[in-house]
């Protein structure tokens, strides 16, 4: 079966090869449990766009030959923290707070993990070395902290690492 | 074939119940066309509970949601997949798409919708709002590193309660900020570890803290402004505090911390749990210098690792020092059938040496007690051997640390960082636990000076390290060992080297027989004590760059290499950065470190 139908939550059905959505834990799960058979069979994205899923698939279909990331060596950084990132992705990951959003969003429920991590990647580096007002203005936050709350807070991070 | 047939053949053959059921199902599915519904009204449940936190909307009404789309795919007719564009026609959709994506139109989704109900409009920061779960949110926050993360704490009571849960949480328990840990203990945190500092005014209460969790504490010096000297736990505060955790397992002690407390606080406390005993100690800190030592006379009954750090003042007053090396070794024997791992650390600030004045009695005990603690230090069974001799040891002591280290078959972990040739004895024992636990050993770092007054250089040959199938990090940098036949280092699992490398071995260490090394460290080989040979060419740099595909880090010696050619080379070349050695390698400012970021490196060897 090299092909199957995906149906985005705007009712659109979007035909793709099996191969290149392998990718995605979701998707593989619910081929493999719905026991599709041809190529006509559908699969329901109702939380998935029809506009964030065809990112999805530009992004799968660059990546399918990527081989599966092992991560078994204790010495290696974590990889939230690796920050290579490819020149093909920079571009893919250029677009509005809106779209990074459906798509970060799409990521996590199809569970794609390459593309979960550079959606968080592009949104991190967003945060890295604003102060919390720089913060609040980009993201367009409203501080619910009182200034006894913000003394807690930085008496706090004296008392903070990482885990 | 009906259901019974079936059922007796399952029997017959004794094959499972799932196999029976898979058949039975495929058998009702072919009939009566339900198990696509069913199967993937389960799906959608299991997918439900996998994401219910992504979508906090559907939780409203995740019956409607569920109901909704099986009708939706129960209402797909084949009529409408026969509608469905050929592979071609939509392999040129995506392709258009893929070029039309920047400008693509704002669609209208399921979730944007949801999500404006809830919001007035979607944004980014809906990421950090309820409606998403915390996984996303952590794999952001924890691309940032402590800094950034508590600036962002600042930003929300939603931003903090987020980050928090990726923190580590070690608060401090001092007089000055009682109130403020009160506020943060009624937050809830796990409180993992416990930093105790300056707690003179405010009194423990018996009833305890809260801390009853609290794995490992650390007693830290503080100094108030205006204060002359650093103050710690009163002997009332420890001992109540000790009373609520008597469960800790790692325990930091630092001398200046605890000139307050009684001198047998830690003698005599009762800490079944204890499995690490961390002991930092400066003889001219005043009484808390005893308080640290007296704790090595206590026993423990879990203890696995004890980390001693005791350091003298070159103007201390040696003679009255207690005999802390003897206990150290009892300490050994007592606790040998816990302790895998021995780490001390003597330092005396220079070249005095504490006990130089009395080599022969520097342990004060007879000679029975002597040679019954050596035999008994041979019934020692340790993992890891750390230990920093002082530059000149006392014979008596010095003969016990290197009974321990002989009698060691099963080490993975071996260093002495300052070896030096008066007490070269010790080297040859080293040689002897290299050979004796060849199958466990992963690291061995010996460190030091042998450089000799009479130009006679001290050899040593790696075949003795070709069974050593698991080392991993191999640093034999003393200054006036000659290291030969470094063929015969094991090469499938080294991943750290670090050696006086002469013109021969660095040719070999470029010519990429370590595959896996990932951290490369290069001496030059000296052919007098002071005079480096230069020793690698740019050459021999960008052969290393190609041949040594997993590293990373290489570190050089400026003055013996062609360091103008390679630094120019690594500051045009993307995914090179030349910085300086970070302060723990502890190897000096003529060297220099050269980043490699292997995804971002692409240079082409040929040309």
């Amino acid at each position: 079966m090299p092909f199957v139908n995906l149906e985005s939550s705007d009712g659109d059905l979007v035909k793709v090869d099996v191969d290149v959505i392998k990718c995605s834990v979701t998707i593989n799960a619910l081929i493999e449990h719905l026991g599709l058979e041809d190529d006509n069979e559908v699969v329901p994205l109702q939380n998935v766009g029809t506009e964030t899923l065809h990112k999805v698939l530009a992004w799968a279909k660059h990546h399918k030959d990527d081989l599966p990331s092992v991560d078994d060596d204790e010495d290696d950084p974590p990889r939230e923290r690796r920050t290579d990132i490819t020149t093909w992705d920079a571009n893919f990951i250029k677009m509005e707070q809106i779209q990074l959003f459906d798509l970060i969003l799409a990521a996590n429920y199809l569970d794609i993990s390459g593309l979960l991590d550079l959606g968080c990647k592009i949104v991190a580096d967003m945060i890295k070395g604003k102060t919390a007002d720089e913060i609040r203005t980009m993201f367009n936050i409203v501080n619910d902290l009182t200034p006894q709350e913000q003394e807690q807070i930085r008496k706090e991070n004296e008392w903070c690492e990482e885990k | 074939m009906p259901p019974r047939l079936l059922l007796v053949g399952w029997r017959r053959m004794g094959v499972g119940w799932l196999f029976f059921w898979l058949l039975l199902r495929q058998f009702l599915s072919n009939i009566f066309g339900i198990r696509r519904k069913r199967m993937e009204k389960k799906q959608h449940q299991e997918l439900q509970q996998q994401h219910e936190s992504f979508s906090k909307v559907d939780e409203d009404s995740p019956e409607a949601m569920e109901d909704s789309v099986i009708s939706d795919f129960e209402d797909m007719s084949d009529d409408d997949q026969e509608e469905e564009m050929s592979d071609h026609d939509q392999d040129q959709e995506m392709l258009d798409h893929d070029q039309e994506e920047e400008q693509c139109a704002e669609p209208v989704t399921g979730t944007e919708v949801a999500v404006a109900e809830k919001t007035d409009g979607k944004m980014l920061k809906d990421i950090f709002e309820i409606l998403i779960p915390g996984d996303i949110t952590r794999l952001i926050f924890n691309r940032l590193d402590t800094e950034e993360r508590e600036e962002a704490r600042l930003v929300s009571k939603r931003w903090a309660e987020l980050i928090d849960s990726t923190l580590k949480w070690k608060p401090y328990l001092y007089d000055h900020g009682i109130k403020e840990l009160k506020r943060f203990i009624r937050k809830g945190y796990p409180i993992d570890e416990l930093n105790v500092s300056k707690l003179q005014g405010f009194v423990y209460p018996e009833s305890g803290m809260g801390f009853v969790k609290v794995r490992a504490i650390h007693f830290l010096p503080f100094k108030d402004r205006g204060e002359k000297k650093y103050r710690g736990i009163s002997s009332d505060n420890l001992r109540n505090m000790m009373l609520e955790l008597k469960n800790v397992e790692e325990i930091h002690l630092h001398s200046m911390a605890l000139n307050e407390a009684d001198k047998l606080s830690f003698q005599s406390m009762d800490l079944p749990m204890l499995k690490s005993l961390e002991i930092s100690t400066l003889d001219t800190d005043g009484p808390g210098f005893d308080v640290c030592l007296k704790a090595i006379d206590n026993t423990y009954p879990s203890l696995v690792q004890l980390r001693a750090s005791i350091f003298f003042d070159v103007d201390g007053e040696l003679i009255e020092l207690p005999p802390y090396y003897k206990n150290i070794f009892q300490f050994c024997v007592r606790h040998k059938e816990t302790l895998r791992d021995f780490h001390v650390d003597f330092n005396t600030g220079g070249y005095v040496e504490p006990m130089a004045a009395d080599l022969t009695e520097d342990l004060e005990m007879s000679a029975e007690e002597f040679l019954q603690l050596k035999t008994e230090l041979t019934s020692v069974r340790l993992d890891k051997f750390v230990m920093a001799p002082t530059v000149y040891e006392g014979q008596n002591r010095f003969t016990l640390a290197c009974t321990l280290l002989e009698s060691q078959k099963y080490l993975t972990v071996l260093k002495i960082p300052n070896l030096h040739r008066c007490n070269k004895t010790m080297w040859t024992h080293v040689k002897a636990a290299i050979s004796q636990c060849s199958s466990t050993l992963t690291t061995i770092v010996i460190q030091g000076c042998f450089c000799p007054s009479d130009g006679i250089m001290e050899h040593y040959s790696c075949t003795a390290l070709h069974s050593c199938r698991n080392l991993k990090d191999l640093q034999l940098s003393v200054c006036g060992l000659i290291v030969g036949d470094i063929q015969h280092i094991p090469r499938q699992s080294l991943q750290i080297l670090d050696l006086n490398l002469d013109r021969d071995q660095l040719a070999f260490v470029a010519d990429g027989h370590f595959k896996e090394l990932r951290k490369l460290i290069i001496r030059p080989k000296k052919s007098e004590a002071d005079s480096p040979i230069p020793a690698m060419t740019f050459t021999q740099f960008l052969k290393i760059l190609k041949n040594l595909p997993a590293l990373t880090n290489l570190v050089m010696y400026t003055k013996a290499t062609e360091w103008k050619k390679v630094k120019k080379f690594s500051v045009r070349n993307i995914g090179l950065v030349v910085t300086k050695c970070p302060e723990e390698m502890e190897i000096g400012p003529k060297y220099q470190m050269i980043t490699i970021n292997r995804s971002m490196f692409q240079y082409n060897f040929e040309s």
